[in-house]
């Protein structure tokens, strides 16, 4: 079960807390880290503690989710780790009791690193 | 001159579910796939097809030894640039071929090479590979020249 690190004693909206289980998401992916574009463009704020890679916005149907990724040595095809990213994401908010509030999550792969070799598998 | 070849490949032809390109869009949200990463999984690609001695132009060349010895540069990403859609992507490479190889025959190769490759990481459909030999590479052209005098 993905857990995200939270102060308990902080009150928080359901944008924060989705935007936490996406940085939560995101870590216990290996093929993926958070990108955080230039000038922080894809940041949440929780309080004064940036959320790397998520940005969460309140929009028509819930509240709207944009993973912002590296992808690391990809074993698989990138819409497969997407989709497993977008499931993973659904059955943490549904378990946090936020899965009603949940809209679209896009997922952005703005760069690939490839190992040192370079070497494609 | 460059001598210059290209197909579309057909691909985005009558597409299904599961077809490349369509797995990208789905009801719950959409993946997108930045230039950056078909640039680097293409240069890869055509730098794994026998025949291909290095990718770029002269002068991207020139350039690109300069930015890696200043550690700017990225080998992968010299000779290629690429255009992205939500769902396809077209390519466009110079390559530097071994004398003694058929250029067509090294042409061929590297664009299956890029399809499979572009297709099976990123999901997009390739609909165009675009080829440039910008020259030959003869054995012995990167030793240093003789001195011829003493």
């Amino acid at each position: 079960m993905i857990a995200p690190a939270l102060n308990p004693e902080r009150p928080r909206s359901a944008r924060v807390r989705l935007a936490r289980l996406a940085e939560a998401v995101i870590a216990a992916e290996p093929a993926v880290e958070p990108a955080v574009g230039s000038a922080g463009r894809w940041l949440t704020f929780d309080a004064d503690e940036p959320i790397e890679g998520v940005v969460a916005a309140e929009g028509a149907e819930g509240i709207e989710i944009e993973l912002h990724l590296i992808a690391r040595r990809p074993t698989g095809p990138l819409p497969h780790v997407a989709e497993a990213l977008r499931g993973a994401l659904r059955k943490a908010a549904g378990q946090a009791g936020l899965g009603s509030r949940l809209g679209e999550v896009s997922v952005s792969f703005h760069d690939i690193d490839l190992g040192g070799s370079g070497a494609l598998r | 001159m460059a001598d210059k070849e290209s197909a579309p490949t057909g691909s985005s032809v009558g597409t299904k579910k599961g077809d490349p390109g369509e797995e990208l869009q789905s009801s719950q949200g959409q993946t997108s796939i930045a230039d950056g990463v078909v640039t680097k999984v293409a240069g890869l690609a055509a730098g794994e097809v026998a025949g291909v001695h290095e990718l770029g132009g002269a002068a991207s060349r020139a350039v690109g030894g300069l930015t890696q010895k200043v550690g700017l540069g990225d080998s992968r990403s010299q000779g290629v640039s690429v255009e992205v859609g939500d769902k396809e992507a077209a390519v466009d490479l110079t390559l530097v071929v071994e004398y003694g190889e058929s250029i067509p025959q090294v042409a061929e190769q590297v664009r299956r090479q890029v399809i499979k490759r572009v297709e099976g990481i990123t999901g997009l459909a390739v609909v165009e590979v675009n080829i440039a030999v910008d020259d030959l590479w003869f054995p012995g052209d990167d030793q240093p020249e003789e001195q011829r005098v003493a």
